[in-house]
């Protein structure tokens, strides 16, 4: 079945299998193309490529060798940060469209991700897709080991109440900007919070804390514990609130030393 | 008795889930937060003492029953045991506003008269150098259910 798309310009589009296919390794990485397809703004999700339009010098498409039983994925692009390197993109959000999903010629996919019917299957599939981006992130060397703890949260959350969103996305999508914009970090102890936030911590001994809530929005809390400068046996205390991708400039990272390798 | 303040010389268990436990069991900070979906306004505990067990071991034993009837108890939880006393006094101390808390009897409707359930009030929903606080004060842990 031929089912043809047209987005508008602010959109990218990506096909993907469910997400257990490809953490099995069934399916090859999503390719990245760096150039721009001329007057590509109609896809027919049944063809063997499927690329997507995009705008903005930091912009790249995604492109994929889909197959006719492929879901569809389309994300929304709108806002793009060009401090974050290598051309990827802030994503704001994402509506899943289950394979056997009928989609009208000439439909604009996305007037507002945020209102479109966005199912509980499609939260999942935003989730998996990140932390799929986290066993990508080659910058970091433990990016398989964080992206197993994120899926062992995931799945426990999900077994605990298949209702819930297991952890929150656009928390997840902020710690995993922060782990590229900050890759020198150590291997952080990871938590969820009743709100389903990443609460990652950096500890060694009751006077070195330093942690960090992702509250999505690019929002964060963090508290650090450290020893006074003069007076090492005295522990200064202080939290604040910050922005996820300015949160390292904002103190004193030089004092930290635990947290950096 | 319901409303009783919990004497400094006592002990509070917490029940800490998958979500506030690192891959090598320790329990976080995130265990002593509010869940602001729910409206809590305090923290769940239970007093230990209350339970009126011969020594640590058997209060431990205790709440797992408690536990198993209260809620479905995780493959990987575990109990949180803090001392009363320190747990005020290291809050009260070293918070940057000398945060006085009050950990009180709280027994459930459910559980009658003899329920253990207690709450620390006078936490706020952002008090997560608080809540770091709380975790140091962890005397012991145990799992929140007994392995076969």
């Amino acid at each position: 079945m031929t089912k043809k798309i047209y987005p508008d310009k602010e959109h990218k589009v990506l096909a993907t299998r469910k997400w257990v296919n490809r953490i099995s390794g069934n399916l090859p990485d999503l390719l990245e193309f760096p150039s721009r397809r001329a007057n590509a703004n109609v896809w027919d999700i049944d063809t063997k490529v499927l690329s997507g339009l995009n705008q903005g010098a930091s912009t790249f498409f995604y492109s994929y060798s889909s197959t006719p039983n492929a879901d569809l994925v389309v994300q929304d692009d709108r806002i793009s940060d060009t401090r974050i390197p290598s051309g990827f993109n802030q994503v704001t959000s994402m509506v899943y469209y289950p394979c056997g999903s009928t989609l009208n010629a000439g439909q604009v996919i996305l007037d507002n991700p945020q209102t479109q019917p966005a199912t509980l299957d499609s939260k999942d599939v935003q989730v998996q897709e990140l932390i799929y981006r986290f066993r990508k992130l080659c910058s970091i060397p433990y990016c398989q080991r964080l992206a197993e703890r994120l899926l062992s949260l995931f799945n426990d959350a999900k077994e605990e109440d298949p209702s819930s969103l297991g952890i929150a996305a656009g928390s997840l999508h902020d710690f995993y900007y922060f782990l590229r914009l900050h890759n020198n970090l150590k291997y952080p102890s990871i938590f969820l919070t009743p709100d389903e936030n990443i609460y990652a911590s950096w500890k060694s001994g009751r006077n070195r804390v330093f942690s960090v809530k992702f509250l999505s929005n690019n929002e964060v809390r963090f508290v650090i514990f450290k020893p006074n400068k003069n007076y090492p046996e005295h522990t200064v205390r202080f939290y604040g609130t910050a922005t996820a991708d300015t949160l390292m400039d904002e103190i004193f990272t030089d004092s930290l030393d635990w947290i950096t390798e | 008795m319901k409303g009783d303040t919990i004497p400094d010389k006592d002990h509070i268990a917490r029940y800490c889930g998958f979500r506030n436990l690192d891959e090598d069991g320790q329990i976080g900070a995130s265990a002593f937060m509010l869940n602001v979906k729910k409206n809590e306004k305090e923290l769940s505990v239970d007093w230990l003492e209350f339970l009126n067990c011969s020594n640590r071991e058997a209060e431990i034993t205790e709440m797992r029953n408690v536990y198993a009837n209260r809620l479905d108890v995780g493959k990987k939880a575990k109990i949180a045991i803090l001392n009363v006393g320190n747990t005020l006094q290291e809050v009260q101390a070293n918070s940057q506003d000398n945060r006085k808390l009050n950990i009180i009897h709280d027994p459930l409707v459910p559980e009658g008269a003899q329920s253990p359930h207690s709450g620390i009030y006078g936490l706020k929903e952002d008090d997560d150098m608080i809540a770091e606080l709380l975790a140091q004060c962890i005397s012991e842990s145990s799992p929140a259910r007994t392995t076969i």
